[in-house]
């Protein structure tokens, strides 16, 4: 039975594309058939955190306007051949697909993969309608800040209001050492407010910039981030995977394999 | 220069989150303003105050979300949290007041 599942935040530039790409990467590494649609008409970013913009001749307002085929559209993963993106559209508008479109499109997807990774816009507009409306389940991104919390809250109403039938939350960017002196909230804290099941948490590390520099996910790699959204899929396959305690991050351990990482 | 003093009292920045955060979403979840909850809170202390005995200072009225029994998916509630100090002696009171 596949899957569709809606990346979304509401708040801007919390993580919904880099969670994408690596949720929809780790699935694809599981063993998975796996779809990304980047659902931002007009602002294409999928593409290329997936190091996959030079590949694109057709977009998803092409599939839906009938300019192509769905075959002709989808892009091959570099390196797992069952990851395909649809990238989105950057000339066009968000006005230029209705939820109706997305459903239509979302269900055609069903077929052929196991798990549809809708990469949602920022804001609550139409370009947000467009990526729920035909979504089953939902991974709210947040980041341990005010206004982040406040706007993931907000979509929570809005995903309850349209009755999905899972909601779970990602808090992104959590920096330990921060949490330990009082300065930041922590995992508890954001819990505690958005009274939502958290899938996953993922610390604030300089190796998600330099995977996005190169293009490359680094779901599954050494260190905490790679991990943390590994665990994150198995958990969305229904596996009870511990969390990773992100203290520990000053610890001997961690000293020992950022050494081995460099050498 | 920072005095110790100051050292000593400055409020973490995470607990002015989380309580700015409580606050803020209290209203945004109503979907009114931090002054209606206060009116309500303060007819809820006038009504359940002529009945017991109870702790005004402490009363918090709150929304929260829960599962709905008619549809499915959650509906805001109000959940008013207020201690009471001595329920029998008011009740005793309550019945002599004349109807």
């Amino acid at each position: 039975m596949s899957e569709v599942i809606v990346v979304t935040s509401g708040k801007g530039g919390v993580g919904k594309t880099t969670t994408s790409a690596n949720v929809g990467t780790g699935l694809a590494m599981l063993g998975k058939r796996v779809v990304l649609i980047d659902t931002d008409i007009g602002l294409r970013n999928l593409d290329v955190v997936m190091g996959l913009e030079n590949r694109i001749i057709y977009n998803l307002v092409d599939v839906i306007e009938g300019n192509c085929r769905m075959k002709q559209a989808l892009i091959r993963d570099k390196r797992y051949p069952d990851l395909f993106l649809l990238p989105s559209a950057q000339t066009r508008d968000k006005s230029s697909v209705t939820p109706g479109q997305m459903i239509k499109l979302v269900e055609n997807l069903r077929e052929e993969f196991d798990y549809i990774l809708l990469d949602c816009p920022a804001g609550i507009e139409q370009g947000f309608r467009n990526a729920i409306a035909g979504a089953d389940r939902a991974l709210i991104v947040t980041t341990p800040e005010v206004s982040a919390i406040r706007d993931a809250d907000r979509i929570i109403g809005l995903l309850e209001a349209d009755e999905l039938r899972r909601i779970d939350l990602i808090i992104n960017r959590i920096r330990s050492d921060m949490v330990r002196r009082g300065d930041m909230m922590s995992v508890d804290d954001v819990m505690d407010i958005l009274s939502i099941p958290v899938i996953g948490t993922v610390p604030d590390d300089e190796d998600i910039v330099i995977s996005t520099n190169q293009g490359e996910p680094l779901v599954g790699m050494n260190g905490y981030a790679g991990q943390a959204y590994l665990n994150i899929c198995k958990r969305i396959l229904g596996e009870s995977v511990p969390f990773i305690n992100l203290d520990s991050s000053s610890g001997l351990w961690s000293k020992i394999s950022c050494l081995l990482k460099r050498a | 220069m920072i005095h110790i003093a100051e050292l000593f009292t400055r409020k973490n920045s995470g607990d002015i989150a989380r309580q700015r955060l409580k606050l803020l979403l209290i209203a945004d979840r109503a979907g009114c303003s931090p002054e209606l909850l206060e009116m309500i809170r303060n007819d809820f202390l006038r009504s359940i105050s002529r009945y017991l005995e109870i702790e005004a200072g402490d009363i918090t009225v709150c929304v929260v979300r829960t599962p709905s029994e008619t549809i499915s998916g959650k509906l805001p509630a109000i959940c008013a949290t207020i201690p009471v100090l001595d329920l029998r002696s008011h009740l005793q009171h309550d019945i002599r007041l004349p109807l």
